[in-house]
């Protein structure tokens, strides 16, 4: 994985920010531990899972099998958040057994949310992924693609029951993932398999065990689309309308331009109070 | 509103619900019933009129005009579309497979449609609940994949929550839709006479509800607003009792009757029959 200073930024600012209102820990692998280490983010603990560790190393990575697998370790209600995932505010209980912060894909009764964008973004992840692993003459007429949750905001009040869900998922998909001989159109969209793991095949499991659900918000999600990127490179404070939210997503840190993600950085030590010299270590 | 008018266009390929038996027992029915409450017209080319009064399909009237005999496209969904371009009075347009169980109520729309076959935001509420691959997959082989290939530059433009089915359309304002053909002539003229099945929906269906919706003066409504307003067989199979919901409607779209097996075809034909008599 390349990882660059901007990322470590967005790694640092994450952490940060949420250990103003939580105990932060990081699950990883025995080879991303050091970095971690040297790069001083500041987790209130770091957990070394062997079963991460054996994860198969390579060019295509399904990288949210990691993050699912974590789950199964928790005993206690959790928050999981990706790296570029920004609490401003502690989360409001809900009394579901498992929410998310946001909707990846969803039709909402005006039909406002059902763009060339979306239908696109649709097609490309979850319909093309289903097709190839799932798709079944049943599951055709059965599976829902409706309301398809984004993964950055996880929060759980019933591990236990997750963690069922969870061993039921591995059994049912392992073999995707020790799959190997992939065509190179499906190499190349390993990225959304990823997505459509941790996001569509997720939360149908979660479903399917009569779980209560919930996506917390519809607005102030901070998607990469270019009309976000261009209203950003034109002003930068608007990052403070997704501060504002509560919590964001931030994936566009990759695709900014460097003078912006400079502005917004410092905007972010600023808000979060973060004191930190930039002397990173990235992995070769 | 006292009339139904219709359109048929011969083309050189076989349209699958043609002069075939059932086809044939199908328009019959379709025309029955429309005349119990309205005026029957249908437009067609000289070939056509040969067909329908061979087959003593009965028409009120049958008019051969010279904008179907010189009709060039073989898109038969953009004849339909030229017949409601030449109207200038109110009118219903359906289709041979429409069966007419009672008079329509008035609207006031300048054009409703009997119903959407896309209809996303329906489906949390709709009769699985679920927004499901079978659907969306419908949705993007017919309407959104040629939306990207032939208007690229109107994507977003376009509302891809919606698309309309136009087996019953009731105009009460010829002239404005009159316009919005003109326009949508204009529009496919690049891609419009090679034939194919999921283009000629697209541009019938698709692009004529876009442009419609684009015109903010022009008022629009939809006749049913339940899902399935045509013959899901896969549910009908599935629900005894399925079909009974559409006798109870002012119409039935039966675009599915090709599908069905000798038993089921018949019990539904019986059913429609019994239920065209009974109002006869």
């Amino acid at each position: 994985m390349h990882i660059t200073d901007y990322g470590i930024d967005m790694m640092m600012t994450s952490v940060c920010a949420s250990n103003r209102f939580y105990e932060t820990e990081l699950y990883c692998c025995k080879d991303s531990y050091d970095f971690f280490i040297k790069n001083e983010i500041p987790f209130t603990q770091i957990t070394i899972l062997d079963e991460l560790s054996e994860i198969r190393k390579g060019e295509n990575e399904l990288w949210s099998w990691s993050k699912i697998v974590t789950m199964k370790y928790q005993n206690e209600p959790w928050i999981h958040l990706d790296f570029d995932s920004v609490i401003t505010r502690p989360f409001d209980e809900e009394d579901v057994d498992f929410s998310f912060g946001f909707p990846d894909f969803y039709v909402d009764s005006n039909n406002k949310s059902i763009t060339p964008f979306s239908i696109r973004h649709l097609e490309d992840i979850y319909l093309f992924w289903f097709d190839k692993l799932h798709s079944t003459p049943q599951s055709k007429t059965t599976w829902d693609f409706n309301q398809i949750p984004n993964a950055s905001f996880m929060i759980c009040n019933s591990p236990q029951k997750i963690k069922e869900v969870i061993h039921k998922f591995e059994k049912d998909n392992r073999w995707i993932i020790d799959k190997e001989n992939w065509d190179d159109y499906s190499t190349d969209k390993i990225g959304e398999l990823c997505c459509y793991f941790e996001q569509f095949l997720l939360t149908k499991y979660i479903k399917d065990s009569l779980l209560k659900t919930k996506i917390l918000k519809v607005d102030g999600y901070c998607n990469a689309s270019d009309d976000v990127k261009d209203i950003l490179e034109n002003d930068y404070m608007f990052i403070q309308n997704y501060i504002d939210n509560g919590y964001f997503h931030f994936p566009l840190y990759k695709i900014l331009k460097g003078d912006v993600l400079s502005n917004i950085f410092s905007l972010f030590w600023k808000t979060f109070k973060i004191k930190k010299e930039k002397k990173y270590k990235t992995p070769l | 509103m006292d009339r139904i008018i219709y359109t048929w266009k011969t083309t050189d390929i076989n349209h699958f619900k043609g002069f075939t038996e059932r086809g044939i027992e199908v328009m019959k029915l379709s025309v029955q019933s429309a005349n119990k409450f309205y005026k029957t017209e249908l437009f067609c080319d000289s070939e056509g009129a040969r067909l329908m009064k061979i087959n003593e399909i009965p028409f009120k009237k049958i008019t051969v005009v010279d904008w179907l005999d010189n009709f060039k496209i073989q898109n038969w969904g953009l004849a339909k579309l030229k017949t409601m371009e030449q109207q200038t009075t109110p009118y219903i347009h359906i289709d041979l497979d429409v069966v007419v169980l009672e008079k329509f109520k008035k609207t006031n729309y300048d054009i409703t449609w009997g119903y959407y076959e896309v209809d996303l935001s329906r489906f949390p509420e709709g009769v699985s609940s679920k927004l499901e691959y079978s659907s969306l997959d419908y949705h993007l082989n017919n309407y959104v994949n040629n939306a990207k290939k032939y208007e690229p530059s109107k994507l977003n433009d376009f509302d891809f929550g919606r698309v309309t089915n136009n087996s019953v359309m009731i105009v009460n304002n010829p002239y404005p839709i009159k316009d919005i053909i003109q326009e949508l002539f204009d529009m496919t003229s690049k891609y419009n006479i090679e034939f194919n099945t999921t283009k000629n929906m697209f541009m019938e269906q698709f692009l004529f509800y876009q442009l419609v919706s684009s015109k903010g003066h022009i008022s629009k409504n939809i006749y049913t607003k339940e899902l399935y307003s045509n013959l899901n067989i896969k549910t009908y199979r599935e629900d005894n009792n399925f079909f009974n919901q559409f006798l109870q409607r002012a119409y039935f779209h039966w675009d599915s009757f090709n599908k069905l097996d000798e038993k089921e075809y018949n019990d539904i034909y019986k059913l429609l029959l019994n239920k065209t008599k009974s109002v006869f």
